[in-house]
């Protein structure tokens, strides 16, 4: 170690000398180490094992020990090996073929020299050490056998090491002896080679040192068949070795497996056996040798030598491969029980109950099975489940079917299918409630009788009763009123129901349903349902379904009966409108006509000239079918009976009565056309047509005979009036000659007055027309003419009656007084006819004053308005007045009190004031005179009188 | 006192027109005339006019013809009178035989009127005087 300055360095040196060194001590240390390195870098190239093994292929012991070997062989990885497997097989093949062997071992393996071999069998190291000479001289060898004899160190020499396996007879005996206590003998079975030989010795000496009782039975190099016969009469109390039978006494091959197989099937006693790969092929057990071990122990030595140990210097060991282990069906078979076994012993091939061998797969079969039930039970259940709930569905759906079809039929009756579809739905709800009868049942009259409205049957039932009497059903009626009554059972009726139950029996019910039918909380019907073969419960649900169809059938059953009884009522109005004289119509507030008569009595022509062009049926225009009889011009009446409509349908006027006229019929017709307002909310009008043809022919030939007899009456009147007749005319006629002859005289006279010639000449031209008016109207009154509607002013006619009859009554030295209304409002009518009457009246009235004495004649004549809206025209005279007797047949044809006359002009006076709307009446006066009024509508604007 | 008499006439008729023409016709004639409408009219008037004649017609309003002569003659007045009638029928025969009076039928001829007013007048002596 330098010290100073550079000490520095010299610890740099001193580290890099220290690292040298540790450098250098390693590499010395680790050289073997890395020589071994090396070594086994070099030794990686692979070695070869060849494993000689004596037998062949297929012997189970063999395959179980070359297994053992080449899993250790493999499991170190650190060595790559190749490994060769040659089998001598020497038992099949003769010593020719031995010898022959080794020569072609070598030409085989010439390329493949192996590092180790293994050799299994006594037999096999025989072969190897007898041709180690020129075969693999120095190739370490290391041995498994059971042989002992084998161990001749001369003969083993340098680089053969091994194991010997020895079998534990003492242990397996002990053991066989432990489990069969009283067995007296014990047979040994094995082949005939000296190796056999030589264990057979082996195992008598073992069987000799145990119990000096047992027996020993020699049955090695026996021929198989000597073998078969041996233990199939083996006496009891007798156990069975066997050893490996390769060849058997007669020289025969044999897989030892198989020869046992074969013995063990005959054997009447146990076979125990000393190696292991033989359980199960009839041994029963014992201490076994395991051959797998054995090859796995061999392998393991084999490999501390490929490692590097010398073969030489591992020393030749002794080993027992053997397991205690027990054929479970040979335990099974000579009847011993497993708790006997001594503790750590092996069963094998026990019976794997298939519940053993499969256990999962039987687990998961039956989970798999266990599910799958129980996902079928449960579809099943689920399944069922549905079907009830379908089947419930099913039902509803059914039974809610049969409500809509009922209900819908129901609904929508015609009253004349009523019978036929009541029976229907009675069927089908009967036989969906699976009953044999159904029946609607009413009742009739207050007195609670019911009667079978409608009923089905089933066939070859007794139909139901017609009627019965609400008395026998005292509790089922009381039961009604609250509701829907089941009866499943009679006896399900309480006691007191005593009289429903005996009825119901009569009439051959088991089980009964009844379902009040109720409109506006009144029962007006009952529906029944019975069963009649037997009793059985109701369905659920019953009573509400029951309620439902109920209700349907009372919608029904009400609704029929208002519509019959609309019916009856149509029926009554048609028959009512049928049977009048007249056809009516009956018109909405539009004039579309909504009711007729059944057949008009109008005659409905086709070329437009009836009253009607179009038939008037129901929905037509009635105010139409009139506007086009106006517009065609036919008949001007037309168009104040399409007014006269329209008016009351618009309800200016309550009622409208015309007179039509249709002249193109031959002969003539007339229809009284009655229009009137219709008191309801929607307005319209009836209009009543009647034919008064006749009444009005009747009425124009009444008429002309009063036209003629009031002419006769007017000439006669103007007969009794010459009087003042010439007095009107000569007065006039006087004043003209007198005027005329001034005017000559004036004109010739010696003044020449042309002034005072001008007057009379104007005086003469108003004398002559004054004097044509009394002509004319002389004319006219002598006129036969026909009736003339005008408006008509009673004061003028007065007045002029009363000029004409002003000198009469002087004559007679009456006094006429005329009062008039002033302003009198106008009357319609003929003023010939109406001047006619005054005419009479007034006649009448002078003629009966002229009878009074002198200073008490006199005549009031008056005009007013009278209370209804008339005028009044009275004519009082200062006569004796009408007696009591006579004042009733005053205006009777041909009643007269004076001597001369016709005593037609107070009748035919009437008969032309009825004519006119009046009336004419006579009455005496407080005076004692006589009073005659006549009372005449006054001429109304706008009103109709149409008359022809 | 001497008062000239005219020959008045007086025509009590109550139809206008006829009136009015036989004052023309009278006046026509040359005679003078006055007219009433009626009986009662002239009565008022009978003092102040005077007539010598009268034309009379027998159907009047209120007073007739006959009743006024009957009060003329009542009252001592006598006047001529000449009847004249429109009507057919003829003035009772008792008037006429009493009154010795003429009745003309209308329409009459002037001829016949101024006869009969000249025989009535011509029958009555000529100074009426009366008490003057």
């Amino acid at each position: 170690m330098s010290v100073g300055g550079e000490g520095e360095a010299a610890r740099l040196h001193h580290s890099a000398f220290c690292l040298s060194l540790s450098t250098a001590r390693f590499f010395l240390l680790g050289l073997p180490g890395l020589l071994c390195v090396s070594v086994c870098a070099t030794s990686r190239a692979p070695k070869s094992v060849l494993l000689l093994v004596a037998g062949q292929m297929g012997i189970p012991e063999v395959d179980a020990a070359v297994a053992g070997a080449r899993s250790i062989l493999q499991s170190d990885t650190s060595i790559s090996l190749t490994i060769y497997t040659e089998y001598l097989d020497e038992d099949r093949f003769g010593p020719d073929y031995l010898k022959s062997l080794p020569d072609w071992y070598r030409e085989k393996y010439e390329e493949h020299k192996p590092d180790l071999i293994i050799a299994g069998g006594a037999s096999a190291l025989d072969f190897l050490l007898r041709s180690r000479h020129n075969l693999w001289p120095n190739v370490p060898v290391v041995f498994s056998a059971a042989d002992e004899r084998i161990l001749r160190p001369a003969l083993l020499g340098k680089q053969v090491t091994g194991i010997l396996f020895g079998r534990d007879i003492k242990r397996s005996l002990e053991q066989a002896l432990r489990l069969l206590p009283d067995t007296e003998r014990v047979a040994l079975i094995g082949g005939a080679t000296p190796e056999d030989r030589f264990g057979r010795d082996i195992f008598r000496r073992e069987v000799g040192r145990l119990v000096n009782r047992l027996t020993f039975l020699d049955l090695t190099g026996l021929p198989m068949d000597a073998l078969k016969n041996w233990v199939t009469s083996l006496p009891k109390r007798t156990i069975v070795f066997y050893l490996p039978i390769y060849v058997d006494g007669a020289g025969q091959v044999f897989l030892p497996s198989e020869a046992l197989s074969t013995l063990a099937a005959q054997s009447k006693c146990p076979i125990f056996g000393l190696d292991e790969p033989f359980l199960g092929r009839g041994l029963l057990g014992g201490w076994l040798a395991s051959y797998q071990e054995m090859g796995r122990q061999v392998a393991l030595l084999a490999l501390r030598i490929l490692r590097g140990e010398s073969a030489s210097a591992i020393p030749i060991q002794r080993s027992a491969a053997s397991v205690l282990a027990f054929d479970w069906q040979q335990l099974q078979k000579w009847d011993i029980d497993e708790s006997r076994l001594d503790p750590g012993a092996m069963v094998r091939n026990r019976e794997i109950s298939t519940w053993d061998q499969q256990r999962w797969l039987i687990l998961a079969v039956l989970t798999v099975c266990v599910i799958q039930t129980s996902l079928i039970t449960g579809l099943l259940y689920h399944r069922r489940q549905r079907k009830r709930v379908t089947e419930s569905l099913d039902e509803r759906l059914r039974f809610e079917t049969l409500v809509a079809d009922v209900s819908a039929i129901l609904s929508n009756l015609p009253i004349s299918e009523i019978d036929h579809q009541f029976r229907d739905c009675l069927e089908r709800i009967a036989r969906f409630l699976q009953a044999d009868r159904g029946s609607l049942w009413r009742r009739t009259g207050d007195k609670g009788n019911w009667t079978v409205a409608h009923s089905w049957w089933a066939e070859g039932l007794n139909p139901p009763p017609l009627s019965i009497s609400a008395d026998n059903f005292p509790a089922i009626g009381e039961a009604l009123k609250r509701g829907v009554v089941v009866i499943s059972k009679l006896d399900e009726l309480s006691v007191e129901a005593n009289l429903d139950r005996e009825v119901i029996r009569r009439f051959g019910a088991r089980s009964l349903a009844l379902a009040p039918l109720a409109v506006a909380g009144k029962i007006i019907g009952v529906l029944v349902f019975v069963r009649t073969h037997r009793e059985c419960a109701w369905p659920a649900g019953l009573v509400q379904r029951l309620q439902t169809l109920a209700e349907i059938f009372a919608n029904a059953m009400a609704r029929c009966e208002s519509e019959r009884a609309v019916r009856q009522s149509e029926e009554l109005n048609s028959a009512v409108l049928a049977s009048l004289e007249e056809y009516v119509t009956v018109l909405d507030r539009e004039g579309v006509i909504i009711r007729t008569s059944p057949k008009p009595p109008i005659r409905v022509s086709d070329n437009g000239s009836g009253p009607l062009i179009q038939m008037p049926v129901v929905g037509r225009n009635y105010l139409k079918l009139w506007r086009l009889v106006a517009t065609s011009d036919v008949n001007s009446d037309a168009v104040p009976m399409v007014e006269a409509i329209k008016r009351v349908l618009q309800e200016r006027q309550p009622v409208a009565v015309m007179e039509y006229h249709d002249p193109l019929v031959p002969g003539g017709r007339w229809l009284e056309v009655r229009v009137q307002r219709l008191d309801r909310p929607e307005g319209g009008a009836v209009i009543t047509h009647l034919d008064i043809t006749n009444r009005k022919r009747a009425e124009i030939e009444a008429r002309r005979n009063l036209d003629e007899i009031a002419h006769m009456n007017r000439v006669a009147a103007m007969g009794e009036l010459t009087a003042s007749l010439a007095h009107e005319i000569n007065q006039p006629l006087a004043a003209i000659l007198s005027n005329a002859q001034a005017a000559c005289r004036f004109l010739s006279g010696k003044s020449s007055d042309l002034a005072e010639v001008g007057d009379c000449l104007n005086d003469i031209i108003t004398d002559d027309k004054r004097a044509g008016e009394v002509i004319k109207r002389l004319r006219e009154l002598l006129k036969k003419g026909e009736f003339q509607a005008s408006v008509v002013d009673l004061n003028e006619v007065v007045r002029d009656v009363i000029r004409l009859v002003g000198h009469d009554a002087l004559l007679r030295k009456v006094s006429v007084v005329f009062e008039p209304l002033p302003g009198l409002s106008p009357v319609i009518g003929d003023r010939i006819q109406l001047y006619q009457v005054a005419l009479n009246l007034i006649v009448n009235g002078l003629a009966a004053a002229a009878e009074q004495a002198q200073r008490d004649r006199w005549l009031l004549v008056r005009t007013a308005e009278s209370n209804s809206g008339g005028v009044e025209l009275t004519v009082e005279d200062s006569g004796k007045g009408i007696t009591k007797e006579d004042l009733p047949r005053v205006f009777e044809p041909f009643f007269t009190t004076k001597q001369e006359g016709l005593g037609m002009g107070l009748s035919i006076s009437r008969s032309i004031v009825q004519a006119h709307g009046g009336r004419l009446w006579a009455e005496n006066s407080a005076g004692g005179g006589a009073i005659f009024r006549c009372a005449l509508p006054v001429a109304r604007r706008g009103a109709m009188v149409s008359v022809p | 006192m001497p008062s000239i008499v005219r020959r008045l006439v007086g025509v009590v008729e109550d139809d206008e027109s006829v009136r009015q023409s036989l004052l023309r016709l009278l006046r026509s004639s040359g005679r003078a005339a006055m007219a009433y409408a009626s009986a009662e009219e002239f009565l008022l008037c009978l003092q102040r006019d005077k007539p010598c004649c009268l034309v009379l017609d027998i159907h009047l309003r209120g007073m007739s013809g006959v009743d006024l002569l009957e009060k003329l003659a009542r009252e001592n007045v006598s006047i001529p009178v000449v009847f004249i009638t429109a009507n057919g029928e003829e003035a009772p025969e008792g008037v006429l035989r009493q009154s010795g009076a003429t009745c003309l039928r209308k329409p009459f001829d002037e001829t016949s009127l101024i006869q009969a007013i000249d025989a009535a007048i011509g029958e009555l002596p000529a100074a009426s005087a009366g008490p003057a």
